[in-house]
């Protein structure tokens, strides 16, 4: 088995959340006005890679451990396209829902385990086009198993 | 069955027809130990070495949250720190457990029950000892595969079961845990076939629990068969259903070697 990267963010993107709609690494768009919240891959998309090895052999062979975060920024709403507090109890609530599909997740194609890793930034941040959106930043933590 | 590696969260505990997985989240080191005997004893010594062939065998300690649901949780079944227990220790291959997964099975006895804290929550460890004296076989092996997961059946076995790559003669012994069937009182019998090409079956001379009560409680058990016994190369689950329409089990073999 080689790395199932693409697999595994393939399957995170077919994850059903209420009212979000998550988005592949190749679907990501310029600019998120009027597209309703999303889930985006951020440019940092892979970080705390680790590899640990599991048994003898060269590459082809050794059986190996590989753990990576994916990071994935959520853009709920448009900064200035409603009055600003009305959004934060609907903006939580949708982080529960996709932190609810995520711990639900009973086998995920292309991975071994599939586990929070943690929410940054909550607030004003920017979707791609660098208008201000209501969101946050969400890590989750992959473990996959190679050879 | 999926081969390779796994992870924790695919293994299983069943104990006395209860699954109690969902209470339970280490369990374990499962072993057999072969001793060597320590020579040599001097007269004032103790007795101590091993007998051939005869290993240590246990699943050592289960660590679970004290969750206190009647009859079938955890606390329920095991509070009383003591007795012998059927248990069914299974290895699911990076799902849940399947037909041709690994799995200990063996009965053994209780040794204490402790409640602890455990990162700040209420867990319970469970000291697993020897091989219950009452319950002893003449197979060292605990280590077997599964013929039928944990499910519901309602007749016959007419599949192609498992094929576990070659015939045996040392013969083997069954662990089988009913976990409910349709009605209280409700009789049925599970067996295992064994085939040499995986088309022509026939019934395992003796491995069967006969007819037994499958509806009144949860029940387990272990059979064992002769030790010069042939099991031919496939082997498969069977039900024979007697007034149960309807059982839910999970049945293992351990093929001696």
């Amino acid at each position: 088995m080689a790395l199932a990267i693409a697999t595994v963010v393939d399957s995170i993107s077919n994850l059903s959340v209420s009212g979000l709609t998550i988005k592949d690494m190749d679907t990501i768009p310029a600019s998120a006005s009027g597209l309703g919240p999303l889930l985006i891959p951020l440019p940092n998309f892979v970080t705390n890679f680790n590899m640990e090895r599991d048994s003898y052999g060269g590459g082809s062979t050794a059986k190996m451990t590989v753990t990576y975060n994916l990071n994935y920024r959520l853009l709920f709403a448009q900064a200035g396209s409603g009055r600003d507090l009305e959004y934060f109890d609907n903006m939580v609530s949708m982080v529960a829902l996709l932190w609810d599909a995520i711990l639900a997740i009973e086998t995920l194609t292309g991975a071994i385990d599939l586990v929070p890793a943690g929410i940054t930034n909550m607030g004003l941040i920017n979707d791609p086009a660098e208008h201000e959106y209501y969101g946050c930043d969400i890590a989750v933590r992959v473990t996959e198993f190679v050879n | 069955m999926a081969t390779g590696r796994t992870v924790k969260r695919w293994q299983r505990i069943y104990i006395d027809g209860y699954d109690l997985s969902a209470y339970v989240y280490a369990v374990g080191p499962s072993f057999m130990e072969h001793e060597a005997a320590k020579s040599p004893a001097c007269f004032t010594d103790g007795v101590q070495g091993s007998l051939p062939g005869q290993p240590k065998i246990t699943v050592s300690e289960l660590k679970g949250v004290l969750d206190p649901t009647a009859l079938t949780g955890l606390h329920a079944r095991l509070n009383t720190g003591t007795g012998a227990l059927k248990i069914m220790h299974l290895v699911g291959m990076r799902a849940a457990p399947v037909a041709g997964d690994p799995v200990f099975c063996g009965v053994f006895q209780q040794g204490d029950y402790k409640e602890v804290d455990e990162d700040g929550f209420s867990a319970v460890t469970i000291k697993i000892g020897d091989w219950d004296v009452n319950s002893l076989i003449n197979y060292a092996n605990p280590w077997g595969i599964l013929l039928h997961a944990n499910g519901a059946e309602t007749g016959a076995n007419t599949g192609s079961g498992i094929d576990c790559i070659a015939a045996t003669s040392k013969g083997g012994w069954l662990m089988y845990q009913v976990f409910a069937a349709n009605a209280p009182g409700a009789t049925a019998t599970l067996s295992v076939d064994d085939s040499a090409n995986g088309s022509d079956w026939l019934a395992l001379l003796d491995a069967t629990t006969g007819s037994i009560d499958v509806g009144t409680a949860p029940v387990a058990g272990i059979i064992a068969t002769h030790t010069d016994h042939t099991i031919r190369q496939y082997l498969r689950w069977q039900l024979a259903l007697g007034s149960a329409t309807s059982v839910t089990f999970a049945l293992t073999y351990m093929r001696a070697r």
